[in-house]
């Protein structure tokens, strides 16, 4: 099992789960890698299980090692999904669904990794667009820096630090640039192989802040994300995800103090024909609950994605 | 380019004290190794560019081998051999090369763009420029391109007695390890049920996979650098083909190294040869022994013969010698008696100790296998096998005598698992 295929499957959650609605929040979370996790633990269990020494002194001396793989320091990947999102405005009342096409490419750099630590700095450019309403549409695009840290060396325990920052842009030129943040996240992950089925859980908790301009989204939050992954076979993974968020709102436009508790349950499925091509769907759920009543919302968001990546 | 390093491959063949050989080095790779490089890997013939000891080639598995000189062409189809402390370095026209440890079997097919080691040690490398070609070995086939790496094969004869049920299956234990560059092939094995499977895997660098018929592979990963310091067919040999990829191989290694990415295990292999005595006639130095006849190389009491082999252990396992002759004929307790040579030489084995009772105390157990007659030239390859282990490993000697030489072979075997071999040759009248 490549490398490069373990980062295309570590990168594709990052992806649907953006495109399920959650905030960015939630994006630099799952960078805790978790299905690249999920594969070294599957080699790390079936070396410790052996009990077989290779052996043949005509050979030469043959010292056995356990070698992590290393981050590779260029990755270039695309994702193109097809969405339908049951709500697009994102309201209480009179929701209006549509079908929307989210494209993406991005481009990532390791300057130096140890076994403990990971910096990582990605550039990523999105682009939006609705079938019904062209309104909607817009661009992004996001520069981040991750610091990662695993606490052992089974890869049980991991910090993640990450700094990004972001600008959103109509495609109509008369609009421009309308919204721009920083976000500040820290998160801490346990990652776990449950029984000896291929059947693993990551849990995270973690805290963020979003500043912007302009301000009327700015928030603190605290989370948990909790995906349970179970590789059906080699190529084939199922995954399922809950995320529970309570959010603060500094300078919501209401005026008043504005809480809101967000939760997100979802699954998907995701094939991997190859070592640098996904494919797959997933499904989400939404609801958001808040103390400024206009701001409550349901959505639902199926999405199909074809995902590629190229690592070295 | 491709001139001047077949030029230069030629030149290295030039070693050969055979000058024809040398000359068929030279012809051989002037004629093809344009045509090699420029449509692919070339396995038509090969060179015996270096020798150590005793190397034979024979037409095909079941024929008499013949010693072959250093610079001597090998035919597609033939089965090169080495004996015990022996090497051997072949070339291709596509400059890729195969050296041979001790007692090895193997053969290409030109046809088929295959190499097959069927026995031992081999240590190949293969330039990226010149095609793909197949490798097998026990239970492993699959590619290489440009790549370098390691596979060795220690077969069983694969005969289960009757009324007994082997815990492991027979066949062999394959183990095949890469340098540089990439292998993608399939692991054939068949699981208690008999449903028969093939595992599909890739290595790379500094990684590994130890296959046998019966289980499915396991993948490891190992030390590049020792293992390139150490390995018999590497030291005192000319540099691979592929050097500036297996340096590349092993900065990435060392650069992980230094940066933690690698734990090292307590499990090395150690290169040591089990080959615990071998030269002239022996003093009799085991403990216990009082009773033997003067001037006899083995410890306890056994048929005489003009080849004789002994197999001591003194646990309750089920050990078995395996005598391979040079007709292919096997000698065990499947087939205890074997009259060859047109009938002019009989070989036996005088018993089937299934570690049941000792034949002498306090808890020694021994088979012996004689060759009496006029044995056929060639080459007689014995081995131990493991059948049945109650206690999971268990310690043997293998001693074979024929000469005035005596071989000696210790070691310890697990279940279902088979010892080097020891090889003796008798030579043409």
């Amino acid at each position: 099992m490549s490398f490069t295929l373990k980062r295309t499957q570590c990168v594709l959650p990052v992806f649907f789960l953006v495109l399920a609605g959650i905030s960015p929040a939630l994006a630099q979370d799952v960078r805790v890698e978790t299905q690249q996790q999920a594969r070294v633990r599957a080699e790390i269990t079936q070396e410790e299980e052996t009990t077989e020494e290779p052996t043949d002194p005509e050979l030469g001396d043959i010292n056995l090692v356990s070698r992590a793989p290393r981050p590779k320091m260029f990755t270039f990947s695309t994702l193109q999904t097809l969405n339908y999102s049951s709500n697009a405005f994102l309201t209480r009342d009179n929701t209006l669904d549509d079908f929307f096409w989210n494209g993406g490419v991005g481009a990532s750099f390791v300057p130096y990794a140890t076994r403990n630590f990971t910096p990582r700095l990605s550039l990523g450019q999105s682009w939006f667009r609705y079938e019904d309403f062209p309104e909607l549409d817009f661009d992004s695009q996001t520069l981040a820096l991750d610091l990662k840290y695993d606490l052992d060396r089974n890869d049980t325990w991991s910090v993640i630090g990450s700094y990004a920052v972001a600008r959103l842009y109509s495609p109509d030129d008369a609009t421009g640039e309308f919204y721009r943040y920083g976000f500040l996240n820290a998160s801490i992950s346990r990652f776990s192989q449950i029984g000896s089925a291929p059947f693993y859980l990551n849990v995270t908790g973690g805290a963020y802040w979003r500043h912007g301009d302009p301000s009327a989204s700015d928030r603190v939050s605290g989370y948990f994300n909790v995906a349970a992954i179970y590789n059906i076979c080699e190529k084939v993974q199922l995954w399922g995800f809950t995320r529970p968020e309570v959010q603060h709102y500094t300078h919501d436009l209401s005026g008043s103090s504005r809480d809101d508790f967000n939760v997100t349950v979802g699954a998907s499925l995701i094939w991997n024909p190859q070592d640098y091509l996904s494919v797959g769907t997933t499904v989400s759920y939404v609801g958001n609950f808040s103390t400024v009543g206009v701001r409550r919302y349901d959505l639902v968001t199926p999405t199909v994605f074809i995902g590629a990546q190229w690592a070295f | 380019m491709f001139t001047r390093t077949c030029q230069k491959a030629a030149s290295r063949g030039l070693i050969s004290r055979s000058r024809r050989g040398a000359l068929s080095l030279v012809v051989l790779l002037s004629i093809l190794c344009p045509a090699g490089l420029a449509s692919g890997a070339d396995l038509s013939q090969a060179v015996l560019r270096r020798k150590e000891n005793v190397v034979t080639r024979a037409p095909n598995l079941s024929a008499q081998a013949q010693p072959i000189a250093q610079g001597a062409v090998i035919d597609d189809g033939s089965v090169v051999r080495t004996g015990t402390a022996s090497k051997a370095e072949l070339l291709f026209p596509d400059l890729t090369l195969a050296r041979l440890g001790s007692n090895s079997n193997f053969s290409f097919d030109a046809k088929a763009r295959a190499m097959n080691a069927t026995q031992g040690a081999v240590l190949f490398g293969k330039p990226s420029n010149s095609g793909k070609i197949e490798l097998k070995s026990g239970a492993i086939s699959g590619a290489i391109t440009g790549s370098t790496g390691f596979i060795s094969t220690v077969p069983m004869a694969g005969i289960g007695k009757a009324g007994q049920t082997r815990s492991n299956g027979k066949g062999a234990t394959t183990l095949l390890g890469m340098l540089e560059g990439k292998f993608q092939g399939g692991s054939r094995w068949t699981d208690a049920a008999g449903r028969e499977h093939t595992t599909s895997f890739r290595l790379g660098p500094g990684e590994m996979i130890v296959a046998r018929p019966d289980s499915p592979p396991r993948q490891f990963q190992f030390d590049i650098p020792r293992f390139l310091k150490t390995s018999p067919l590497v030291k005192g040999f000319a540099p691979l083909p592929n050097a500036e990829a297996i340096a590349r191989a092993v900065a990435a290694y060392e650069a992980d190294e230094r940066a933690g990415f690698i734990d090292k295990s307590n499990v090395m292999v150690s290169t040591k040869p089990r080959v615990a005595w071998e030269g002239q006639f022996p003093p009799n130095t085991e403990p216990g022994v009082n009773n033997l006849p003067p001037n006899d190389p083995f410890p306890h009491p056994g048929p005489a013969g003009v080849i004789r082999a002994q197999l001591v252990w003194n646990t309750s396992a089920d050990l078995d010698l395996y005598l391979t002759l040079p007709n292919g004929q096997v000698v065990s307790f499947a087939n205890v008696s074997v009259t060859f040579n047109n009938g002019r030489a009989i070989a036996r084995l005088d018993r089937d100790n299934t570690g049941e009772q000792s034949n002498f105390p306090p808890n020694i157990r021994v088979e012996n296998i004689v060759v009496n007659g006029i044995p056929l030239s060639g080459l007689y390859t014995f081995i131990v096998n493991n059948f049945n282990s109650p206690s999971g490993s268990d310690a043997f000697t293998l001693r074979v005598f024929y000469n005035g030489q005596l071989q000696v072979l210790t070691g310890n075997l697990a279940g279902g698992q088979n010892s080097q071999p020891i090889v003796v040759q008798v030579p043409r009248p």
